[in-house]
């Protein structure tokens, strides 16, 4: 009952979590243009944003992993969002907007282990399939309400609103957490982190191959995606009839087939395994791209981000899933998905200027060529080489587990159910018979 | 609280005032100009991050750039034009005398007597040392707005 309640408040704040996110995207270009800032002082802001998100990736998965209670990680991360939205709504001059980009680009990076971390103090680690499904739903939905909701914020009461509206509502979102605190923490044992004092001991994690392939998969997958919509939505604004509205419904519709889509994904990735997913997620890029390559029609161009949804809903599970297959145990999970988060930050950094110049220098369809080229890079690296990550359900004897990085190849020799208080359980009854007699 | 965050206020009015005989006449390079401080006489307006509107009324963005010849006078303003969100904004390169001002009336948009699908359609700006720049077409002088000014935007690239 109580985990229920748990699980409905981690949804809330999944969905409050991209609400609140929506505000802080390329929106702020538009903010501060109107804010009578030059484009070079924005391009300065934006990269600042970009490089601390980047550059904070892995150690704030570490901090994470350090931190007992992620709920706590979870609800500061939300309170330096709202400092970060106030500072842009009340004091838009640069030293406060640099101020806000840094400190929402690292506790961003705090509060995705944070979210995937508390999935699995949840969940447990056989139904983190079922509960990522959950989580992207709810991000989804969150995702596409926020759009809407601040689009309309910002055309019709001021785009300052836009981020006094972000900083509202991440107080729904600490709402949010106060069941999953409850139910979260009692699970908590500080997982077999005995021999992460040494810190090379814990880099370790990070050289584990199938990390690190997965690692290039997800790069390869982000390089091809991240600049899709930029793309298109520079098409659709130099030929579409209402510009902004089929931008719109290009961000919208894939949330809306994620949203769909994500819990039947993570059955599936339960089920079937995870290589099939990711194989079918990966499989929409390359496609996407070679349509795309070929019409330049507005509606057509906004259908085509079903596929998008579908890539998507794939992807956004697969990576705390996979990353949770692979380093559950080992009690550096967080550092691992930090190191997922920054490959994917280089994917996406280098590949729109790549891809903004094959458009310029040799038009779209090339650019588009070009990109299905990457996506089909990655397809073939998850076909060939990507192994299947889905732990074996039989329960065995608990082995060390830092010895299970040794052997890389058998996904895992034994596994157990981390998280489960089963111990104290067994051990109580014999307490209270002794008492009684 | 309320901080409205302007910057640089001394540039602006340079900006507008650059026609005026008194910024054009040029000194000798690197002799000081006696300056002193006084009032303009016509009201100017920031133009920086100001909304631009189509004669319709339609909104078409904001300006967000200018670009001046070696004269000092602006030649041509970036307009961020479209786009949901910040997602898909196309900047464009503006012929100055398209836009109109109305210096007196601060928070007026900037008028721009351009069809929006001209503007829609124009090449994307990039390069500020050689912009393509919208601009009315030879003999078009000032065409009521709605009329096609033909040949004064290429076709935007594939």
């Amino acid at each position: 009952m109580n985990m229920n309640a748990a699980a409905r408040g981690l949804d809330w704040f999944n969905m409050f979590v991209a609400n609140i996110q929506t505000g802080f995207g390329p929106f702020i270009a538009v903010y501060l243009s109107g804010q009578s800032w030059s484009q070079t002082a924005i391009g300065v802001a934006l990269s600042i944003g970009t490089v601390s998100s980047m550059a904070s990736q892995v150690p704030a998965g570490a901090l994470v992993d350090a931190i007992p209670s992620k709920t706590r990680v979870a609800a500061f991360s939300v309170l330096v969002f709202t400092a970060s939205a106030l500072m842009f709504a009340i004091y838009p001059i640069p030293l406060f907007v640099y101020l806000a980009e840094i400190l929402h680009g690292i506790s961003s990076c705090t509060l995705g282990p944070a979210i995937a971390a508390i999935s699995l103090l949840i969940a447990g680690r056989f139904g983190m399939g079922l509960r990522l499904g959950r989580n992207a739903r709810y991000a989804a939905i969150g995702n596409g309400m926020g759009a809407a909701l601040m689009g309309a914020c910002g055309q019709y009461v001021s785009e300052r609103a836009v981020f006094y509206l972000t900083a509202a509502l991440t107080l729904p979102a600490l709402l949010a957490l106060i069941p999953v605190r409850h139910s979260a923490t009692q699970h908590l044992d500080p997982q077999p982190r005995a021999a992460s004092e040494k810190g090379l001991r814990s880099l370790r994690v990070l050289i584990d191959r199938r990390l690190l392939l997965f690692c290039a998969c997800a790069m390869l997958f982000t390089f091809a995606n991240a600049p899709m919509l930029m793309l298109i939505s520079g098409t659709l604004t130099a030929r579409g009839s209402n510009p902004s509205l089929l931008i719109a419904a290009c961000i919208v519709l894939p949330q809306i087939i994620v949203a769909l889509a994500s819990p039947e994904v993570g059955r599936v990735a339960e089920a079937r395994g995870r290589r099939i997913v990711l194989t079918i997620g990966f499989l929409m890029l390359p496609l996407r791209a070679l349509f795309l390559a070929t019409t330049a029609n507005p509606l057509l161009l906004v259908a085509l981000q079903l596929f998008d949804g579908v890539a998507g809903a794939c992807f956004g599970i697969m990576v705390p899933l996979i990353v949770s297959d692979l380093t559950a145990r080992s009690g550096h999970f967080n550092l691992s998905l930090g190191a997922v988060g920054f490959a994917i930050g280089i994917g996406s950094t280098l590949s729109t200027p790549a891809a903004g110049w094959l458009a310029d220098h040799w038009g779209m369809r090339p650019a588009f060529y070009g990109l299905a080229l990457v996506g089909a890079a990655a397809v073939l690296l998850v076909v060939f080489f990507m192994p299947e990550t889905r732990p074996e359900r039989e329960p065995e004897l608990a082995t060390d587990g830092r010895d299970r990085l040794l052997p890389p190849l058998p996904p895992s020799p034994a596994s157990v159910p981390p998280l489960s208080p089963r111990p104290p359980l067994v051990e109580q009854p014999q307490r209270a018979s002794k008492t009684g007699s | 609280m309320h901080h409205p965050a302007r910057r640089k206020p001394a540039r602006k009015p340079a900006i507008a005032a650059a026609p005026t005989p008194a910024a054009t006449g040029s000194p000798p390079p690197g002799a000081a100009v006696n300056a002193e401080v006084g009032e303009l006489k016509n009201p100017v307006t920031s133009i920086l991050g100001k909304r631009v509107q189509s004669p319709q009324g339609e909104d078409l963005g904001r300006v967000v750039d200018l670009l001046a010849d070696g004269e000092g006078r602006v030649r041509v303003a970036i307009i961020d034009f479209g786009g949901f969100l910040g997602v898909g904004t196309r900047r464009i390169a503006v012929d100055w005398p398209l836009l109109h001002f109305d210096p007196a009336n601060g928070e007026q948009p900037v008028r721009l007597d351009v069809p929006r699908e001209k503007l829609q359609s124009a090449p994307e700006y990039k390069d500020a040392s050689r912009p393509r720049v919208l601009m009315p077409a030879p003999g078009a002088l000032m065409a009521a707005p709605g009329e096609p000014t033909s040949a004064a935007a290429p076709p935007a690239p594939k």
